[in-house]
């Protein structure tokens, strides 16, 4: 992953604070389509980026190097995801942790999330894998992805749970 | 009955999705905690659906305020370094085609490319009447789309949005070409059907060819204004509002 590459000694300190804020918003972007990749929808989206933002600030005071910063904004990412989750489905925190094989890697860039959904979806049965990509991918309404499939709409809704189960059960890294 | 739940539990499930697909916040409960997974699994397929997704201008103004107000200390990286290690991207490819990328650190697509990776850029003064999305000076500002121009499959466009404009974004050959997400008879959100390799309006069901051009038979709308791009360091900008 190209987007990963970077090495701290590639990170350049700046004079003008006003150019600070600009390149904090711009991690705060990364921060922002990591939590968008994951809950689908922009208003929570923001929610989460705001309280990742709100977290960091005093950390951004203390002056820690931008590496510790980046790797602290997705750590903070990862738990403000599992409030989100566990807030809305009344669950304890640990249950809802963001995918723990990513733990220990670097934060992924937005596009490989993207991947990732492809690789999920690859590993599906065909019917399960067009059914997503119709209503979710290619943004065919119920009755549309009905007529394709040569289904009813109650058909695609029930096909649709049980392939977003399947799906949820894949393992991503394999 | 088995079967009638699990067509409740499939009735819901749809209901959270289709207001994640209109855009909506997700609406899970404590009592859906027995389907988590599949929801977030639903959520994950709607975040798909942008690759590159980027803060509306009134989020980024705000989260502006709120670290300004912190007074963070200058920390961060520059751009630049942000997008560090092209060079391992581009030490992938040919020769030749690195020499192109390179060369292609400029506004390109203009009004539209070379059609077969000419490597001279005349197409950018070519006359047409196409519209071109130019914001004014104030607020233009390049977006890094986060894409690889080389690991961009032709056919295969992506949705980008930079600021207010949303694009979808066409290699052609070692160029790419990006033009409006928005249908020009009524401004409806254009997807792209794979199947067909068109770019689809829901709302009228009017179709556009990978170059923007109205595929309607008689009255042909006109073309997709296109949206000017450039590639840097391999990685593809587009030309958005702040």
């Amino acid at each position: 992953m190209t987007g990963e590459s970077e090495q701290p000694g590639d990170l350049v300190q700046l004079r003008s604070a006003g150019t600070g804020i600009e390149t904090a918003l711009e991690e705060l972007e990364l921060v922002y389509a990591y939590v968008y990749a994951r809950v689908g929808n922009r208003a929570d989206a923001e929610d989460v980026t705001q309280q990742v933002a709100l977290k960091a600030i005093p950390r951004l005071r203390a002056g820690a190097s931008p590496g510790a910063i980046r790797a602290y904004l997705f750590a903070a990412a990862r738990s403000a995801l599992a409030t989100f989750w566990s807030a809305r489905f009344g669950l304890p925190q640990d249950e809802l942790h963001e995918d723990l094989w990513v733990e220990n890697r670097r934060p992924e860039p937005a596009a490989d999330s993207v991947d990732r959904v492809h690789r999920i979806l690859e590993q599906l049965p065909s019917n399960y894998r067009r059914v997503l990509e119709l209503r979710f991918l290619h943004g065919y309404s119920l009755k549309e992805v009905a007529a394709e499939l040569g289904t009813t709409v109650g058909g695609v809704k029930v096909m649709q749970l049980r392939a977003l189960r399947a799906a949820a059960k894949v393992e991503p890294g394999a | 009955m088995p079967e009638q739940d699990e067509e409740r539990a499939a009735e819901r499930l749809d209901n959270l999705v289709g207001d994640l697909l209109a855009g909506r916040r997700l609406k899970a409960t404590h009592s859906d905690a027995a389907e988590r997974d599949a929801i977030r699994m639903a959520a994950r397929l709607a975040g798909a659906r942008d690759g590159y997704p980027r803060m509306s201008s009134a989020f980024r103004r705000r989260m502006g305020r709120l670290l300004e107000k912190g007074e963070p200390a200058p920390w961060m990286s520059r751009r630049a370094a942000l997008v560090g290690g092209i060079g391992v991207a581009a030490g992938a490819l040919g020769a030749g085609l690195v020499e192109q990328l390179g060369r292609t650190g400029r506004t390109t697509g203009l009004p539209l490319p070379a059609r077969h990776s000419s490597a001279t850029p005349s197409a950018e003064t070519s006359p047409s009447s196409r519209s071109v999305i130019e914001p004014r000076g104030e607020v233009a500002r390049w977006f890094d789309t986060g894409i690889l121009l080389a690991e961009m499959a032709e056919g295969q466009p992506r949705r980008v949005t930079a600021g207010s404009v949303g694009a979808f974004v066409f290699r052609k050959g070692d160029q790419v070409l990006a033009m409006s997400a928005y249908c020009t008879h009524l401004p409806c959100e254009l997807t792209w059907r794979s199947k067909d390799h068109v770019l689809n309006c829901p709302c009228h069901n009017q179709l556009f060819d990978s170059d923007g051009l109205s595929l309607a038979e008689g009255y042909k709308l006109p073309a997709l204004p296109l949206v000017k791009t450039r590639v840097r360091n391999g990685r593809v900008e587009v030309l958005g509002t702040a």
